[in-house]
């Protein structure tokens, strides 16, 4: 149990050592109590009584320092060999991982905390660095696997930033792949992960389109990471080399899912859709076509894309959404009656729209000229209709 | 002449010149093909003698004169041509002045006076006749004076009598002419007192005659009357009445069958109106059609179209079933006029103002109260005509007369209500003062409050009644919030709705803009609450929007927001007790009347009853969607639940309602669920995906199975509903293809081919250029003429000084010839002398 003073404390002593240093000064070493650094960080993790964001706060003002970004994580995995779940608090740990970056680096005009020119100048050494991050990531995998939020936290960590500080980021795939395979947001982030490996070590994942296919379902529209997905999916599908029928399966699912998806999402599907029929021209054939089928060809459950029979089909379901009852998503599916254009819609600034920001956007609009009802209402039903009499009474 | 002619046309092969063509280029009109030098020439030296040597002879000459007589050069004309000439002239100069003159005739002259001028002169008579006589006898003397002075002996026939000699004749005749002179005096006196006498009295007359601003020019015109008579008082009566306001045509009468088909076209263009703005045209260039009777103060109607009274062949009227309702209407509304009256008569003596205002004020609003009567009467009918016209509803005889009966109920508690209340009601400064008018009312009398209130503050009646009710119009909505949490709010909107509709019609934009405001705010209590829970004031405001503008335009800023917000609740709001899943239902039928008339697609509504029904089912096959999770099973029936009583309706007080989930609930929430999805499901049925949007729910459906008849036939009428639902899907062909145009190869056609290429030059280059050739052109041709003037001018000096020196020659050989000749005999004389 400490208080904050007690930290402050701490702080000003760890800042003393750099005009008088109590530790030994080997030579060509750069000097840094890594020690009481530890220390603190020890002592952190078993307190209680402190919230997070107030550490926080204290440490806001050492993180721009290299040198101690860089010492920092060889207290962690200090730490980390040691950390145990009854004591300590896993999760502030992973926080305090997320708040503290990797230098990558280093440059002249870098920070540094200990700067002393009569001691040896601060070296960056990558291998170093990457040995301490491997261990903290070896020895996180068990609190991983028992604690749901730590996994979230350390999947988002791993994909932001220590992925490319590790020895070897291939052994991450295996875990990536089981986060893969779990059901909801934290497989998102394992997509993410994979596509990381994918792109930047040749890692070879079979099946890796079959399953982004098996994300889009009605559930995502639910999801935490719903805008990442998106943002995945339009990389993974960039290439124009796919296979058509597998690019088909995916129009067809994400125009299907249009049809119970919130208007924002409908918004970027339809935008999405738009790119993927301007990068594949052969998919024309789903706007295109001049045969009557009894009902839509495309099997909706089937897991595999390839087996989706989605090329047979056509996209009716954005024709539907002209009418959905938004004027702003009914526009968004005009593309389809017009001629496609060269360069593909920028998706981006769609991702970020809720419900929330287009009712404030709506609220802004100015109008001028209002259109009245000329029926007089004679009660609360709408006048023609009677829905409400039918189904509602105003009697107990 | 033939011979000259053709002399003139055969022109001397030695005269002409003629410009040889390289090449013959077919279609070009060549000009200059043949010039004739020699006409050419002598043309330019007419054309100088004509304006250079003319102002060649007058150069250094400041003035001239010229003889403008008329006539005077014209030597074939005589003297008295000439004068006649000038006669008519100065007539036709005369005649024009007077032109527009057309009171007075010409001013007839006699040796240059005016006639008129000489019989302005005294009468020489002395007649003692009256005035008329000499009137009509235009000045002349009377007979028998001229017989007495002219003929008859004159002064020698008179001699005999010797008493009234010529001179005492004339003494008379003066004296006469005297009185009379006096007489006419007095009589011109009287006429002007007489006139002002009546003025006078004309301006106390005034104010009791109408006049269109009649308050203006009784405070302009009072005050010079009394304190100074101005000069300009005449004037200004003058004008006052020329401006009086004068009688106007007024259209005729309308036929009923002409009242009625204007009704009829007037609710069709209405209706085409709002079709296009359904399907998203916009067109704003339409005026809104406005009666003949229009005061142009804004207030629209909206409902007024009249049901004609029409009889068959058998003298019967053809509307039977709604005379009943319009005679009784018509006694209440009479009823109501006489109470409407009197308090106005109330509100008058509030108000102390000048009496004559106020009455004037109180025949308009009665006129205005009739009309608005009428205007009712004529709900009841419109209501019956349009579901004719415009719905297919096969049960409308029904509703017809079950409206009828409501309508009458209604009418008689309000009509209770009417009578326990004062008449006149102030819309308050604050909403304060409004809640403390409305309080410890019933919701009928609260009603008749604001009735009244708008009654009173109508905008027609001028004031500043618009903004009254403008502010009124917030108070209102403010009102409906605070009661928003018992079913009483629903009652006060089911009573309000239409007056909230008739305010709405005075002010659309402000309406718009309160509205908006208010469902910004509800928005904001959602997205901050939590656990996120439709409540009931949400739904209130969500009911409202519909009823005042029109829900099925492509665009409409109330109702597209409403509808963005209505959605989001839909979709986030969490379902745990009883009040959640009527709330959400509620939602769902309210949004149900959005969609009603333009057929438009909401998932949020399907993905709901959706929800609703997985609810209430074990089903696992169908997947889950927004906010439903699998382990919230609270609508699913147990077997022996079924046998229970249930009614058909949902009671608006289960949104308020935090009992537990009984078997009732649960079976009438379930029957409700599938009414939605069968009217839902029949609403959409033109969308070409439907079949998907609504298998999951017949999946649902098909596997339900309850123990009651009734459920089990409106499971099976949705069912058949949903399946009967089987399109032919036709392949998307949505870009037409027009066959694209093959590229032709045509030849370069440069434009003119004379061996000089064109320079390619720049617009504003090219333009100069060709301007800087232009004025090189004029420029060489001006210098030209400029050459050919000074030789002109140079020959014309050198003839003149050849004719002088001709002359001075002349001159000279004369002088020499006399000089000569004198000599010569001075010469003789010498030798004659020296002889």
């Amino acid at each position: 149990m400490a208080t904050i003073s007690e930290f402050k404390q701490l702080f000003d002593t760890f800042l003393r050592e750099n005009k008088c240093p109590t530790g030994e000064i080997v030579k060509k070493k750069y000097y840094f109590p890594v020690n009481q650094l530890k220390t603190i960080y020890t002592s952190m993790l078993t307190t209680t009584n402190i919230q997070w964001s107030q550490f926080q706060q204290m440490l806001t003002n050492y993180v721009e320092n290299l040198d101690f970004c860089y010492y920092s994580w060889e207290c962690f995995s200090l730490i980390v060999q040691n950390l145990n779940t009854d004591k300590t608090n896993v999760y502030m740990f992973t926080n305090l991982l997320g708040f503290i970056k990797i230098p990558t680096e280093k440059n002249e005009d870098d920070k540094l905390l200990f700067k002393n020119n009569k001691r040896p100048q601060f070296k960056y050494n990558s291998e170093q660095l990457k040995s301490w991050v491997t261990v903290v990531w070896d020895d996180m995998k068990p609190f991983m696997l028992s604690n749901i939020k730590v996994r979230r936290e350390m999947l988002t960590l791993l994909i932001e930033k220590m992925q490319m500080h590790l020895n070897n980021p291939l052994v991450t795939a295996d875990f990536l792949m089981d986060s893969l395979d779990t059901p909801g947001p934290i497989a998102i982030l394992g997509l993410q992960g994979i596509f990381i490996l994918v792109k930047d070590y040749n890692l070879e994942c079979p099946n890796i389109y079959g399953k982004l296919y098996n994300f889009f379902t009605t559930d995502m529209f639910n999801y935490r990471y719903k805008t990442r997905l998106f943002y995945l999916a339009d990389i993974f599908l960039r290439s124009t080399h796919l296979p058509e029928l597998l690019v088909a399966a995916f129009v067809k699912r994400m125009a299907r899912l249009s049809l119970v998806a919130p208007p924002t999402d409908i918004q970027i599907m339809a935008a999405f859709i738009g790119n993927l029929l301007i990068r594949h021209p052969p998919l024309k054939v789903l706007i295109q076509s001049d045969s009557v089928v009894g009902s839509d060809p495309y099997i909706f459950e089937e897991k595999d894309p390839l087996k989706s029979n989605a090329l047979n089909s056509s996209l009716w379901e954005l024709v539907s959404l002209k009418q959905h009852i938004l004027p702003r998503v009914g526009k968004s599916v005009n593309f389809l009656f017009k001629k496609l254009p060269q360069v593909e819609w920028d998706m981006s600034e769609l991702l970020d729209e809720s419900y929330e920001s287009m009712i404030d956007e709506e609220y802004k609009t100015d109008f001028q000229k209002v259109s009245l009802t000329y029926e007089k209402p004679v009660s609360f039903s709408v006048p023609l209709s009677n829905h409400m009499d039918d189904l509602w009474t105003l009697d107990d | 002449m033939k011979v000259k002619k053709n002399k003139e046309k055969q022109l001397n092969p030695f005269e002409l010149h003629i410009n040889n063509k390289k090449f013959t280029i077919l279609g070009r009109k060549s000009k200059n093909e043949v010039g004739k030098p020699g006409i050419a020439r002598s043309k330019s030296i007419q054309k100088r003698k004509k304006s250079l040597l003319l102002e060649y002879k007058l150069k250094d000459k400041s003035n001239k004169f010229v003889d403008r007589r008329i006539g005077e050069k014209n030597r074939a004309m005589t003297a008295d041509d000439r004068v006649i000439a000038r006669f008519t002239a100065s007539r036709v100069k005369a005649q024009k002045k007077m032109k527009y003159n057309l009171g007075e005739e010409e001013d007839l002259t006699h040796h240059g006076q005016s006639l008129s001028t000489i019989e302005k002169f005294e009468k020489p008579m002395s007649d003692d006749d009256s005035d008329s006589d000499d009137d009509r006898n235009g000045g002349k003397l009377a007979a028998e004076f001229v017989e007495k002075a002219h003929f008859g002996g004159g002064v020698l026939s008179r001699a005999g009598d010797g008493e009234t000699s010529h001179r005492d004749l004339i003494d008379k005749l003066i004296a006469e002419s005297k009185l009379r002179k006096y007489e006419k005096k007095q009589l011109k006196q009287e006429t002007n007192e007489l006139t002002e006498q009546l003025d006078k009295d004309w301006k106390e007359l005034m104010p009791v005659v109408p006049t269109k601003n009649r308050g203006e020019t009784d405070i302009e015109d009072e005050p010079p009357t009394k304190k100074k008579v101005d000069k300009n008082s005449y004037d200004i009566l003058m004008r006052s009445l020329k401006f009086d306001r004068r009688g106007m045509a007024s259209d005729k009468l309308k036929s009923e069958e002409e009242i009625a088909k204007e009704e009829k076209e007037r609710l069709e263009k209405l209706e085409s109106e709002r079709l296009k703005r359904m399907k998203g045209i916009e067109d704003d260039g339409i005026v809104k059609h406005r009666s003949a009777d229009d005061l142009d103060d804004g207030f629209d109607f909206g409902d007024d179209d009249i049901q004609p009274l029409a009889y068959n062949s058998e003298g019967k009227p053809l509307n039977t079933d709604l005379i009943s309702v319009n005679e009784e209407q018509n006694g209440l509304n009479d009823e109501e006029n006489v109470d409407e009256n009197e308090d106005e008569d109330e509100m008058e003596s509030d108000e102390e103002e000048s009496d004559e205002e106020v009455e004037d004020d109180n025949e308009n609003e009665n006129n205005l109260n009739n009309d608005m009567s009428d205007l009712k009467e004529d709900d009841v009918s419109s209501n019956d005509e349009e579901t004719d016209t415009f719905t297919k509803n096969t049960d409308k005889n029904k509703s017809t007369k079950l409206f009828a009966k409501k309508l009458k109920e209604k009418k008689v508690i309000m009509d209770e209500a009417r009578q326990q209340l004062p008449y006149t009601f102030i819309v308050a400064e604050s909403y304060e003062g409004f809640q403390e008018i409305l309080e410890d009312r019933s919701i009928s009398e609260q009603t008749v409050i604001i009735e009244r209130m708008i009654k009173v503050n109508h905008p027609s009646l001028g004031n500043d009644n618009r903004s009254n009710l403008q502010r009124l119009y917030p108070y209102l909505l403010q009102h409906l919030n605070d009661n928003s949490c018992s079913i009483d709010g629903w009652k006060i909107l089911n009573t309000l709705a239409p007056h909230l509709y008739d305010l709405t019609q005075f002010f659309p934009e402000h309406a718009a803009k309160c509205l908006i405001e208010v469902l910004k705010e509800k928005h904001t209590d959602f997205v901050d609450s939590s656990p996120k829970q439709i409540t009931s004031d949400m739904l209130i405001f969500l009911k409202l929007v519909p009823l005042l503008f029109p829900p099925s335009d492509y665009y409409h800023p109330v109702c597209t927001y409403a509808v963005m917000i209505a959605s989001e609740i839909l979709s986030q709001t969490k379902i745990k007790k009883r009040s959640d899943v009527a709330s959400c239902l509620l939602l769902t039928t309210i949004l149900l009347e959005y969609v009603q008339l333009s057929k438009r697609y909401i998932p949020e509504v399907v993905n709901m009853l959706r929800g609703m029904l997985l609810m209430a089912t074990d089903n696992s096959s169908i997947s889950y969607v927004q906010q439903f999770k699998p382990n919230n099973k609270i609508l699913t029936l147990e077997n022996n639940e079924t046998q229970t009583e249930w009614s058909k309706k949902l009671s608006i007080n289960e949104i308020f309602s935090e009992k537990n989930i009984d078997s009732v609930f649960k079976l009438t929430s379930l029957y409700v669920i599938l009414d939605l999805v069968f009217r839902f499901s029949k609403l959409c049925e033109d969308i070409p995906s439907v079949n998907e949007i609504w298998a999951p729910h017949l999946s649902i459906i098909t596997t339900l199975k309850i123990n009651s008849d009734e459920m089990n036939a409106q499971i099976d009428k949705t069912k058949l509903q949903l399946q009967a639902i089987d399109k032919k899907l036709e392949k998307l062909q949505t870009i037409s293809n027009r066959p694209k145009a093959l590229r032709l190869y045509e030849p370069r056609i440069q434009k003119i081919y004379d061996g000089r290429t064109f320079k390619t030059e720049s617009k504003e280059k090219a333009e100069r250029s060709k301007l800087l050739h232009r004025y090189k052109r004029e420029m060489k041709s001006a210098v030209r003429e400029i050459r050919k003037d000074n030789s002109f001018l140079s020959k014309l000096k050198y003839h003149e000084q050849a004719k002088s020196d001709v002359e001075r020659r002349n001159k000279v050989k004369q002088i020499y010839s006399w000089g000569a000749n004198q000599a010569h005999e001075i010469n003789k004389l010498a030798k004659k002398n020296k002889k």
